[in-house]
């Protein structure tokens, strides 16, 4: 049985004059092998979310330009907090395709970027399609930095952490306390409703010790904020 | 004889020109990714802990169900969903000695939980002797 490259190979052997061709039959080969099949409309979606606000529906839906149907094999979300959906698993070339992505947002804060990986049958292609989700999720309030620490016997002077009420309007921290009584804590308002100052203090240095922060705004703020800050004698 | 022999190395050059080319398309098939300035293997880990001159405190980035069924023997769990829970102790730990290194770990290198712990925990506490482990678990 004479395979393609058998037959193309007899081809230039009787007739060398087919070797013209080749410059173009390898362009055809590096077209074949460079293809990719899944064009996507966009592979990176960026959202600015409200503070508190449920996080939409993300799509990213692609087209199959290739000549072959390409069977998506694996879906690989970078953390749990990701349910990427295919809205099926075989696409026909030309047919046009999405992946749906809930995004819960429990516990993350900030500059979040999560990426999927998706990996197809495509012969030619080692890595996987890779989608980015960068997501703004604002904090009600920033607390920086969330740890202080001492050195065991180094001094014990005070150290300060910063509360910063963000966007949105003022709201006010009525109180902080500490879990422990010889690690105290004292909040200053900078200016109300905005900007407060944790001052705190260890009673000495001698025992490594943890000690949590508690503050306590005057109204309740989004399930999930950061309301806590640490200090430790280490 | 000579025309069969003529014919068996054409074929074998024709089909090395393709092969060439993808191989040289696909190049990266064949070479291993350098490691990046803040991510580390299982073995540099291990060569840190027998050294012993810096403390090597372990994260586990999985989800609390990997810890649970398994996990690098006194590493820690912490995840984003369950950070405020999880963090008290991972602070307990760093003040258990004056340097400490954290390693943290997910599942593989598809896997981007180690490197969003890594970045928060360098954010909130400040600690900034943290690596990622390259390969996660499975890499074990």
């Amino acid at each position: 049985m004479h395979t393609p490259l058998h037959i193309l190979a007899m081809t230039f052997i009787k007739c060398p004059r087919a070797l013209r061709i080749l410059p173009g039959a390898l362009v055809i080969v590096f077209a074949q092998t460079t293809a990719l099949a899944l064009d996507w409309t966009r592979t990176e979606i960026e959202h600015r979310a409200g503070i508190g606000e449920t996080l939409p529906l993300y799509q990213f839906t692609f087209k199959n330009t290739g000549d072959r149907p390409v069977v998506i094999t694996n879906i690989r979300p970078s953390c749990g907090c990701l349910a990427p959906m295919p809205d099926k698993e075989t696409y026909a070339p030309g047919e046009t395709g999405s992946i749906a992505v809930t995004f819960d947002r429990a516990g993350l804060v900030g500059e979040v970027t999560r990426t999927i990986a998706i990996t197809t049958d495509e012969k030619n292609r080692k890595e996987p399609y890779q989608l980015t989700l960068r997501a703004n999720l604002p904090e009600p309030l920033t607390i920086a930095p969330r740890l202080v620490f001492w050195k065991s016997r180094s001094p014990a002077a005070t150290k300060s952490i910063d509360i910063t009420i963000n966007g949105g309007g003022p709201v006010e921290i009525e109180r902080a306390t500490s879990n422990r009584d010889d690690i105290g804590a004292a909040l200053v308002t900078l200016e109300p409703g905005r900007r407060y100052r944790l001052d705190i203090t260890p009673r000495d240095t001698e025992t490594p010790r943890l000690a949590i922060i508690t503050l306590q705004p005057a109204v309740p703020l989004p399930a999930g904020t950061t309301l806590t800050a640490y200090a430790q004698v280490r | 004889m000579r025309a069969i022999i003529r014919q068996i190395l054409v074929l074998s050059i024709l089909a090395a020109i393709p092969a060439l080319i993808s191989a040289y398309i696909h190049r990266d098939l064949f070479q291993t990714p350098p490691l990046a300035p803040d991510e580390t293997t299982w073995e540099q880990t291990a060569a840190w802990q027998r050294a012993a001159a810096t403390r090597i405190l372990l994260i586990d980035a999985r989800d609390d169900n990997a810890y649970a069924a398994a996990h690098a023997p006194g590493a820690l769990p912490l995840n984003e969903a369950h950070w405020e829970r999880q963090l008290p102790a991972v602070i307990e730990a760093l003040g258990a000695a004056a340097d400490t290194r954290i390693v943290v770990y997910c599942d593989d290198t598809l896997c981007g939980a180690s490197r969003a712990v890594a970045v928060r925990l360098r954010r909130e506490l400040g600690h900034t002797d943290i690596f990622v482990l390259k390969g996660g678990w499975r890499s074990r």
